[in-house]
């Protein structure tokens, strides 16, 4: 059985080149909270809330907003890249690929479903909210490294023969 | 599950990339089957026993817990 809702091949070169530097640009966001001035604009916002983690009733429908979009930016980095790197076709795809894929989705799952547990039983206040934005992109990134990792091991065993 | 593909794969003297491009799968594959840590579908395996002159049933074997 071979996947046809797969993306292009050539996909996963333009995957790496927006995952490693989102990585990265999300990492050092995180330890710094920098901006990009020029990533400011005045755009639509759907539902926002300006009182985050409070009792007061400050909610806001759809309207235009000044907002900077640095870590917007690096969130669409990571996720646009690493569905390109997961999901982009092997050169030979085939149902072995097939295989690993389900195995390492399965794997990250089941690793990020322990994470949550562990953060829900002791992280507490603004960091579990923080954790749980980070957490958006967690699953993709452990399939990503798990998948990637196997499919190295059975490519090592090339020149085996 | 058991396998005899590379025992018979050697004797036609057919390399690993020959068998793969038979079957039109990847050298990986072929790797991970001979191995035994992937166990192909129906079709792949009909298509290996096709092209090794073998029936599936004397390539592959039951193990003892399959």
């Amino acid at each position: 059985m071979v996947i046809t809702t797969l993306f292009p091949h050539r996909l996963r070169r333009i995957g790496w080149i927006l995952f490693i530097p989102g990585v990265v640009l999300g990492t050092f966001y995180l330890i710094t909270d920098f901006e990009w001035p020029w990533l400011t604009f005045t755009i639509p916002s759907l539902s926002d809330s300006e009182a985050f983690l409070t009792n007061e009733p400050v909610e806001s429908g759809p309207r235009w907003r000044v907002e900077n979009l640095t870590n917007e930016f690096i969130c669409l980095l990571i996720l646009i890249g690493s569905m390109f790197v997961a999901f982009s076709k092997e050169k030979q795809e085939d149902e072995f690929h097939v295989h690993l894929r389900l195995s390492a989705l399965v794997w990250a799952v089941y690793v990020n479903a322990a994470i949550q547990v562990l953060a829900i039983l002791f992280i507490y206040g603004i960091r579990f909210y923080l954790f749980m934005a980070t957490n958006l992109f967690l699953t993709m990134i452990l399939f990503v490294i798990r998948y990637h990792l196997n499919l190295r091991k059975y490519k090592a065993l090339l020149n085996a023969e | 599950m058991l396998n005899k593909i590379k025992l018979v794969r050697t004797m036609l003297q057919m390399t690993q990339q020959d068998l793969a491009e038979k079957v039109s799968v990847s050298r990986q594959s072929i790797i991970a089957i001979e191995s035994g840590k992937y166990i192909p579908s129906t079709v792949l395996a009909l298509k290996l026993a096709k092209e090794l002159g073998s029936k599936v049933e004397d390539l592959f074997d039951l193990e003892a817990g399959d």
